[in-house]
């Protein structure tokens, strides 16, 4: 029995159970994609992306709750809050914008059509600059009063 | 190995790679639990800081396991079909979400 005769969602378990007996052929070996699905290495690698952003978010939050609570306060009254939150709220901004970047990406990749254009890159490095402005101007003007 | 593994070149590294994306985000979270608890060796904790940490942790260790649960997965039976889909991912966004808003409120409120 040919792989090729069966319905083709059925195709890979076939290929699967046909090169476990020891009949694969180099055509077998191709990894492509099917019924519109994605190639599943596009599929991991946009879960990875989903993941490198949730681990950005989560270090935002772990950075932003250390400078609220482990810094020792500036003079400045709110200092550490100024710095700290903003971090914190980017956090939970990009935790729920990841998933639908992650979602959009995935729509995409099984219609064929152009990945969209994620803004969080613009976002987190707009916020991220802005906060370590912020911070600067507290150091050095802390460094002034003592 | 079977013959199948070592013929197909299949999403095979890709696969590792994701696996460790996983492994890496729930050391993050259990990164992020250990600085709300800011280090067990303190004296001075507050149930807030405690309470919310413990869940942090909780939430580590959860990623961690569904993180090795899919690359189990994707190794045995036909790999390369098991993608994850929503209902493995939404919850670790919306968890992520709620950690954040759970800081916001102990950084705001509990300043220390």
């Amino acid at each position: 029995m040919a792989a090729g005769r069966l319905p083709s969602r059925c195709r890979p378990v076939a290929r699967a159970m046909m090169s476990r007996m020891g009949e694969a052929s180099n055509d077998d070996a191709r990894a492509t994609p099917e019924d519109g699905e994605p190639d599943v290495r596009f599929s991991y690698a946009n879960e990875r992306t989903f993941l490198a952003w949730i681990r950005t978010a989560l270090g935002l939050i772990t950075a932003g709750l250390a400078i609220t609570q482990l810094l020792p306060p500036f003079s400045f009254p709110g200092g550490r809050r100024l710095i700290g939150l903003p971090l914190i709220a980017l956090g939970v901004a990009i935790s729920f914008s990841s998933f639908a970047n992650w979602r959009a990406n995935e729509r995409s990749m099984r219609r064929g059509a152009p990945l969209p254009r994620s803004q969080l890159p613009r976002i987190t490095a707009i916020v991220v600059s802005l906060v370590a402005l912020i911070g600067l101007v507290l150091v050095i003007v802390e460094g002034g009063a003592k | 190995m079977t013959a199948f593994e070592e013929e197909t070149p299949g999403p095979g590294l890709a696969a590792e790679r994701t696996d460790l994306a996983w492994n890496r985000s729930g050391l993050a979270f259990l990164a992020c639990g250990v600085a709300i608890m800011r280090g067990l060796a303190r004296p001075h904790l507050s149930h807030a800081n405690v309470a919310v940490g413990v869940v942090v942790l909780v939430l580590g260790s959860a990623v961690w396991a569904l993180g090795g649960i899919l690359a189990r997965r994707r190794v045995r039976v036909d790999r390369g079909r098991a993608r994850a889909d929503a209902t493995d991912l939404v919850p670790i966004a919306i968890g992520t979400a709620a950690v954040g808003i759970a800081a916001f409120i102990l950084g705001a409120f509990f300043p220390s």
